[in-house]
């Protein structure tokens, strides 16, 4: 199991953590080829979110190693995570109260202008520039997702369809290498779905790898090029759809139960 | 903050705001009134620092008296015990504000929340205690006095300007309020601005964009305490004494309360809350328990019926009679990361 | 000149984990700071001050103060607290600085500043034990506060509604389960806490007099003991007022007077800083 392609762009060796005693996460492994749609499946509690807290240093492992462009990232800050080129959604959406949809976006672009105070206060022609350039991507990025005709809205006030699209545009903002999207078409309904699935493979196409945690099998087996399956925080099968389709030990945690509950 | 701008809600403030600030020495003779609207400019200031921190940033100082009197007792102390000019002592006083207002926010925002708030009123509880105790250097309980005016400012012999009246002192602090206007616009709406108010309306998100959260907080801290040392240094310089009372306890709540009443993260909110308090905190002058009751009534309603302050009130009103269709925000509901537990 | 010292800092002990009793029941039902828990305390003593001067028995005097104290916490609550129970946290910390200015200035209105000393029928008095000359009033505060802590302890481990309060601080829905209205915990949680924050406040107005910011330092003292305590737990924030009584009795030998009431603040952010969980906590990871 613990053979892993050191070559991809993020790789997992050996991950855990536990809270409490309770091991949500047991000597996880797994790598994601560049370029590629890879999904981390499995049924609820299975350890699927840590996973992504532990990546992106919300969390700390206690033991294991995340690598990213061969880089060890573990146990680095969130924001320097951000910085190294991984940016991600969160389960439940979390937008700013009040904030416009530009706005929102715009908050994105962190990285772009960098932040720093003096140039600021003495409007130097770097900081001016900068701001043009976090305000065309922003527009860009608007136009991409289809948010533009709505970006003087409030974010918190669209459909959650297009609450979750504000979210990958903020994600996307940032020109991340590495996409991480934490259940992005829970409680969707299948048109937003649909759309969602759609962006999904527009921004992949745009040379982003995405990493996706997922539920529904219809949306991983028609996205993705490579799905890991979890549960109890351990690794069950690996593979294109295909064959986790057909995997025993899948089938027996995750198809059967869904098949019995449908 | 879109929503004001849209309207030039902001434009149209700002420009009535010049306009009666540049006609007000003309209609107000009464030494006293000017002497109001002198420490109302002082307290715009101390607003307008505060707010950047809690209304733009999320995070409550109630340590700002300490940082305040920081700048007050440096000027003091400079200009009577070394006789340096108003114009050294002003910069020396702002840049030792600031820098221990560094300090103090970068042990204090290690906490968070509820944590931060008891911390700088601990930080604020000491640099008053010292203000009060270190009687070799602050004069103890009895504070420092004579406190000189700023020097006569002379151009050939073309202009002479003196600082004798309360009114000279008048142009002095416009200029200095109008200054942390602009700065506070301008840090507001840049990426570091922008950085803090991703900050405080959800930290991990912020965290997940890649910025840096202990950083930015404890630089916003630094520039808010930068406003204190500038206000302390006029403050000092206007009333040439400085005693410890003034920066206990109950003036880092006036601030607050000044914050609050007005509308947090928005400059006139700021700019009506310092004027409507020290307004009514000079008509009760002659009672100042009722003006300190007044003010603990005034922090539990805003709190309880209007946390948005009049700029809030204000909106809610705009939103009832001006139809638009972006202005459709939340103001007064609750939309903040996470309440009590009892939900 | 030790044991002087010793005893003295047992004695404000004994008053700051009162004090910090208040704030840790508060916080384990709803994790907020009651900042205005200073004020009950000075309420407290203000209301047997009063009664006392109108020549009722004192003994009844002090209860009258503690009953006193209760409904305030009690009011607290139900006046401003309860209709800010979805609020953020923050506004209603800065809602309860509106109340302890409030009640301060009400206090400064209606009584005067300057401070008046709560008879005891024992402050006169010393006792001798073992061959330390002690007042006897001292030995009241001792013996009352270890009977406070008692009684608080059957309330807490031995009724139904203590058992509720337990309960509330896991999840304050649980105490539905028991039958027991959540809203009714939480008004006798203040009201309990508050009840302990007045016997402290009255008992140290014999010998620190009774004024109208008497509460601030002793609230932001019992603040810190909770939390070197650990906050929410009650025995953790009895050992910690006992442990800062006795530090800062001892401090006030090696620095000036003046800077006494610095000790605890210097405490407070050396604890919040490195023991945030408190000496006797443990760092719990809050999953996102």
């Amino acid at each position: 199991m613990n053979n892993v392609n050191s070559d991809g762009i993020l790789t997992i060796k050996n991950l855990s953590k536990s809270f409490g005693g309770i091991k949500a996460v047991n000597d996880l492994s797994f790598s994601i080829t560049e370029g590629h749609i890879h999904a981390v499946i499995g049924p609820n509690g299975a350890g699927k979110s840590t996973v992504f807290n532990l990546i992106t240093g919300v969390f700390m492992p206690d033991n294991g190693e995340v690598r990213f462009k061969n880089r060890n990232i573990t146990s680095m800050r969130t924001d320097h995570v951000a910085k190294a080129g991984i940016s991600r959604t969160f389960q439940n959406i979390r937008l700013f109260p009040e904030m416009t949809v530009f706005e929102t976006v715009l908050m994105g672009t962190y990285l772009i202008t960098g932040g720093k105070v003096f140039p600021a206060l003495f409007l130097t022609k770097n900081f001016r520039n900068n701001e043009k350039a976090a305000k065309e991507r922003v527009e860009e990025i608007l136009h991409f997702v289809g948010l533009w005709d709505m970006r003087d809205e409030y974010a918190a006030k669209l459909s959650y369809g297009n609450q979750r699209r504000v979210e990958i545009a903020r994600a996307l903002a940032m020109n991340p290498q590495l996409l991480l999207l934490d259940e992005p078409t829970a409680g969707m309904n299948p048109q937003e779905t649909k759309e969602l699935m759609d962006l999904f493979s527009l921004v992949n196409k745009q040379g982003i790898t995405i990493l996706i945690i997922a539920h529904d099998m219809n949306l991983v087996n028609v996205l993705s090029d490579q799905i890991t399956v979890i549960n109890f925080g351990e690794k069950l099968a690996e593979g294109p759809p295909k064959m986790i389709h057909n995997h025993p030990a899948v089938i027996e945690a995750y198809m059967g139960r869904a098949e019995a509950n449908a | 903050m879109k929503k004001m701008k849209e309207l030039g809600y902001s434009k149209m403030g700002l420009i009535i705001g010049g306009i009666v600030l540049f006609f007000l020495p003309f209609l107000i003779t009464n030494p006293y009134f000017i002497y109001v609207v002198n420490l109302i400019l002082i307290y715009i200031i101390l607003t307008l620092g505060l707010d950047l921190l809690v209304g733009y940033t999320g995070q409550v100082s109630l340590g700002h008296a300490g940082l305040f009197g920081i700048g007050a007792y440096s000027t003091a102390l400079f200009s009577t015990k070394l006789d340096y000019s108003f114009w050294v002592t002003l910069p020396l006083a702002t840049i030792i504000t600031t820098m221990i207002g560094f300090v103090v926010g970068f042990i204090g925002l290690k906490l968070v929340e509820e944590y931060l708030v008891m911390a700088t009123l601990a930080f604020g509880t000491i640099l008053w205690l010292v203000f009060l105790n270190w009687s070799d250097l602050t004069g103890g309980p009895m504070g420092v006095s004579a406190i000189p005016a700023p020097p006569t400012i002379r151009i050939g012999s073309i202009l002479e300007y003196g600082f004798n009246k309360y009114i000279d002192y008048y142009p002095l602090f416009v200029a200095f309020v109008l200054l942390s206007i602009f700065v506070t616009r301008l840090i507001i709406r840049s990426g570091f601005g922008r950085a803090c108010t991703a900050i405080r309306d959800d930290e991990l998100a912020a965290q997940a964009m890649g910025i840096p959260v202990f950083k930015t907080k404890v630089v916003m801290f630094t520039i808010s305490s930068a406003y204190c040392g500038v206000a302390g240094a006029l403050y000092a310089h206007f009333l040439h004494v400085v005693s410890p009372e003034t920066f206990a306890f109950a003036m880092s709540v006036t601030i607050l309360t000044m914050v609050m009443i007005g509308g947090q993260g928005s400059i006139i909110g700021a700019i009506l809350g310092a004027t409507l308090l020290t307004v009514t905190s000079e008509a009760l002058r002659s009672t100042p328990e009722l003006r300190m009751m007044i003010y603990g009534l005034l922090i539990i309603l805003v709190m309880m019926f209007f946390p948005r302050g009049i700029m809030g009130l204000m909106h809610l009103f705009k939103e009832k009679f001006i139809k638009n269709k972006t202005v459709n925000t939340v103001v007064n509901s609750e939309v903040k990361k996470e309440g009590l537990r009892y939900e | 000149m030790i044991v002087d010292q010793l005893i003295n800092g047992i004695v404000l002990g004994s008053v700051y984990a009162l004090m910090a009793i208040g704030y840790t029941m508060v916080w384990n039902v709803l994790r907020f700071i009651n900042f205005a828990h200073g004020e009950v305390y000075m309420g407290g003593a203000f209301v047997a001050l009063y009664l006392a001067l109108l020549d009722m028995p004192l003994w009844l005097a002090y209860v009258g103060g503690v009953v006193a104290g209760a409904l305030l916490g009690y009011l607290m609550e139900k006046v401003v607290y309860k209709h800010m129970r979805t609020a953020p946290k923050l506004n209603l910390l800065i809602a309860a600085i509106g109340i302890a200015i409030l009640l301060q200035n009400v206090a400064q209105f209606v009584f005067g500043a300057s401070p008046e000393r709560l008879h005891s029928p024992f402050l006169t008095e010393s006792v001798l034990i073992g061959g330390v000359l002690i007042n006897q009033h001292y030995v009241f505060i001792i013996i009352i506060a270890i009977i406070v802590m008692a009684l608080l302890e059957i309330f807490i481990n031995r009724t139904l509604m203590g058992k509720a309060v337990q309960a509330a601080a896991q999840n304050i829905h649980a105490t539905e389960l028991m039958g027991i209205n959540a809203n009714k915990v939480i008004s006798i949680t203040f009201a309990v806490g508050s009840a302990v924050g007045a016997i402290a406040g009255i008992l140290v107005g014999p010998i620190f007099l009774v004024y109208p910011t008497m509460g601030v330092f002793a609230g932001l003292k019992g603040f810190t003991a909770s939390v070197m305590g650990g906050m929410g737990n009650i025995p953790g924030a009895l050992v910690a007022g006992l442990m800062l009584g006795i530090v800062e009795s001892f401090a006030t030998g090696f620095i000036s007077s003046g800077y006494r009431d610095a000790v605890a603040m210097v405490i407070l952010l050396v604890i919040l800083l490195v023991r945030p969980q408190g000496i006797f906590g443990k760092i719990v990871q809050e999953k996102v």
